[in-house]
């Protein structure tokens, strides 16, 4: 049955394709390619479309079209097709392989850093899609650094929330930039000082209105926190990282004139209106940055300074009461245990180097489950 | 004519010249002396020539200020280098463009201002001209913190030339000392962008947001501390109210103020009354009063829980300096309160609490406080406090 219908959707496609000419009448076209893009939608059709080389080429050759519909339909079904990291592999080597190449990454670069395109969400969307996959990753980066104003371009058109003039909102560009700092490479240029990046996207961790650019930004400083490498880096940028990080989990509660000295300048005070990230995932996040800044003696000492642990005080009591989520009282458990122990009871520089047995660590995921079922 | 010539060009012996320059001076003296004779006048006068020479514009040491009469000669320079009839607009405007110059460079920013104005009024349409008088008009406005003004004038130069960097900078700082921070932001990043290696305008950023932050800060720390002090008037407020505590300088049906509270004499007036920090006893400023001295003193803390006899016995534990004859001991004492709207005194029961006092119908807070009067026992004096005339206070 299944290899029938895979064979049926064989016959039509190759059918379709004839009509996907992009010097065929726009009418032809558009009706094709939306078959193709809903066909897309569907794990069979997509297995199919991507067995069909012509059918890929066909789309690709579409993406420039003078029709703003088609263009964009082009790109919505690559984001489709490129949606599983296996099939995204393959979009890219297709398109690699095609004499002459298609140039994907470039294409996607393009279109978004272009302030008048009409398709840049979709090709954000494809460029975060292609991005997840750590093979890629590479890849892309290449791209990215050919010209040195690409980076800062695509920065801009993140940061300048109207910087797309078709009413674009490049949302996606958070998790391209959220996936590309899973790698080294990525991390440093998130780093260095020439880009000034960590500065320009830090405000968006506590961006209300969209949960896509504020994940994003969490996700990207969970990478950062993660390498050590960079600790001393965050660290000199005065209290900005640490900033961007407690905002999303500072409360309306009242702390002390003296408690409130120690804190970050933009958490002192905080009016009685102040509410708390309410995605429980987000959250979670933040806390493992944290904790992950807690590796090393340092950064200890910093956070203690900077009254994190009286804002995870108060976060705690919130959670218990009102956020009810077990994950993150454990996360947050786990920052105050580290914070509430003196550093000649810690006696070591940094928890990274600790070698923990695979037993070990496998009986600690345990406690740690059982523990969480008694939480809430 | 010719003949003349010919004469001219005759060759003269010595003795003949020598007769001749002889002929000459003295036909020269002749002339002189048929002269009408007349006093040198134009001159300068020996008291006064200082005067004079200051006032000449080859020697004078000052430009003349606007208002001072000026010399002739000065005025004729002037015209050279002001008059629009002498001048192009451009060449004007530069002019006045040299003068300001000048007047900057010996920190006369005033009259420096007033030059480059001039240079604008001179309205020379050239876009580099006007950016520069713009500009300097600017660092002038700038050395004399005029922030505003500088602020608007290199906004105006920058208007006429877009990548004039000094007036850039100089906006930059006006905008920060200004605290409008987003400009500062704004105009910062537009340096960087041109000059990556800026470190002053890197620097300037980060003073701006510093600053920014600091302001936004205690904005929330006051509102919060407002916010605070609301609640806890309204509080006390409940607390006076529940005590059904009277005063006798509020109207009827008027709400308790702040101002009503503050204690009207001096030593007490830091101690308006509040709620201890169990926000339930009342804690008063309190004044007694010795008539037989003309002179009070003060409790600037008395808590309504305290019994009045042991408040007494507290405060004369010593004796009162001024108390010669050993009267004012404990035990040996009375307290009245007035009632001032009715004009009579009200003796005071030592038992009672300073809360179930200020119960009884005639007690009244008076100027924020409550006041005694401490007079001995059975003694002329309070027989004189007592029997005192007393005016009912009328009330319109």
């Amino acid at each position: 049955m299944e290899n029938q219908e895979t064979i049926s959707y064989a016959a039509m496609l190759k059918d379709i394709v004839n009509f996907m000419n992009p010097q065929e009448r726009e009418d032809l076209i558009s009706i094709s390619l939306t078959h193709v893009l809903s066909l897309s939608g569907s794990i069979e059709g997509k297995k199919a479309i991507l067995q069909h080389d012509e059918v890929l080429v066909a789309v690709f050759n579409l993406v420039n079209h003078k029709f703003n519909e088609i263009a964009k339909y082009a790109a919505l079904t690559l984001i489709n097709l490129t949606a599983e990291e296996e099939d995204a592999l393959k979009v890219f080597e297709i398109a690699k392989s095609l004499n002459p190449a298609f140039p994907l990454i470039a294409t996607a670069i393009k279109e978004v850093v272009d302030e008048n395109s009409k398709t840049a969400d979709p090709w954000t969307m494809v460029l975060s899609n292609l991005t997840r996959s750590e093979k890629l990753v590479e890849d892309i980066i290449v791209e990215l650094e050919k010209d040195s104003t690409t980076v800062p371009k695509l920065l801009e058109a993140f940061t300048k929330l109207d910087y797309n003039k078709q009413n674009m909102k490049l949302h996606y560009l958070a998790a391209i930039f959220c996936n590309l700092t899973q790698t080294a490479r990525g991390r440093e240029i998130a780093c260095e000082d020439k880009y000034n990046f960590l500065e320009k996207i830090l405000p968006f961790a506590s961006y209300e209105e969209n949960i896509v650019r504020r994940g994003g930004t969490i996700g990207i400083l969970k990478n950062i926190c993660f390498d050590p490498v960079y600790h001393n880096i965050i660290l000199n940028e005065k209290d900005d990282i640490l900033h961007a990080i407690l905002y999303p989990l500072c409360g309306p509660e009242e702390f002390t004139d003296e408690e409130n000295d120690k804190l970050p300048l933009e958490l002192q005070y905080l009016p009685e209106t102040k509410t708390r990230e309410e995605d429980p995932d987000l959250r979670k996040m933040l806390l493992e940055s944290l904790l992950q800044l807690c590796a090393t003696k340092r950064y200890r000492e910093v956070l203690r300074s900077k009254g994190v642990y009286e804002i995870l005080r108060e976060y705690h009591k919130w959670e218990a009461k009102f956020g009810k989520d077990a994950e993150c009282l454990l996360a947050c458990e786990n920052v105050v245990d580290i914070l509430i122990k003196k550093e000649e009871e810690i006696g070591l520089d940094n928890y990274k180097e600790v070698q923990v047995p695979t037993d070990v660590a496998e009986k600690f995921v345990k406690e740690d489950n059982e523990y969480m079922e008694n939480l809430l | 004519m010719a003949d003349e010539k010919l004469d001219l060009q005759k060759t003269w012996t010595d003795e003949e010249r020598l007769a001749l320059a002889a002929k000459l001076d003295e036909e020269l003296d002749a002339f002189i002396d048929s002269l009408e004779k007349k006093r040198y006048e134009e001159g300068w006068p020996e008291d006064r020539w200082q005067e004079e020479m200051d006032k000449h514009p080859f020697f004078m040491k000052k430009a003349p200020q606007p208002g001072d009469d000026v010399h002739p000669m000065f005025e004729g320079l002037q015209k050279l280098k002001y008059d629009p009839e002498e001048n192009t607009a451009e060449e004007l405007a530069l002019n006045y463009k040299e003068d300001g110059n000048f007047y900057m460079k010996h920190k006369k920013f005033r009259t420096a201002i007033y030059s480059f104005s001039e240079g604008l009024k001179a309205k020379c349409d050239k876009p580099e001209v006007k950016s520069v008088l713009y500009n300097n008009r600017s660092a002038a406005h700038f050395f004399l913190k005029n922030y505003r003004s500088a602020l608007i004038d290199a906004q105006k130069a920058l208007e006429y030339n877009a990548e004039y960097a000094k007036s850039r900078w100089r906006a930059a700082q006006c905008a920060f000392y200004l605290d409008k921070f987003e400009l500062c932001t704004q105009l910062c990043e537009e340096l960087l962008k041109r000059d990556a290696n800026n470190n002053e305008a890197r620097e300037l950023l980060k003073r701006n947001k510093t600053k920014k932050l600091e302001i936004e800060r205690d904005q929330r720390k006051e509102a919060a501390e407002a916010k605070k002090r609301i609640v806890s008037f309204q509080r006390l407020t409940e607390a006076l109210k529940t005590r059904g505590i009277k005063f006798d300088d509020l109207k009827n049906n008027k709400p308790i103020t702040e101002e009503l509270l503050r204690p009207k004499f001096l030593p007490l007036e830091d101690h308006p009354v509040h709620l201890d920090s169990d926000n339930e006893t009342l804690v008063w400023p309190t004044a007694f009063s010795y008539p037989a001295f003309l002179f009070s003193d003060f409790q600037q803390q008395l808590s309504e829980d305290v019994v009045m006899e042991d408040c007494i016995n507290d405060m004369f534990k010593e004796p009162l300096p001024c108390d010669k004859t050993n009267s004012y001991r404990p035990g040996n004492l009375n307290i009245y309160y007035e009632n001032r709207k009715v004009g009579c005194v009200h003796k005071v029961d030592l038992n009672k609490t300073i809360k179930e006092i200020l119960n009884e119908k005639g007690f009244f807070v008076t100027g924020g406080s409550l006041l005694f009067y401490v007079v001995p026992k059975n003694s002329e004096v309070e027989r004189e406090f007592v029997n005192q005339q007393r005016r009912p206070l009328i009330y319109a």
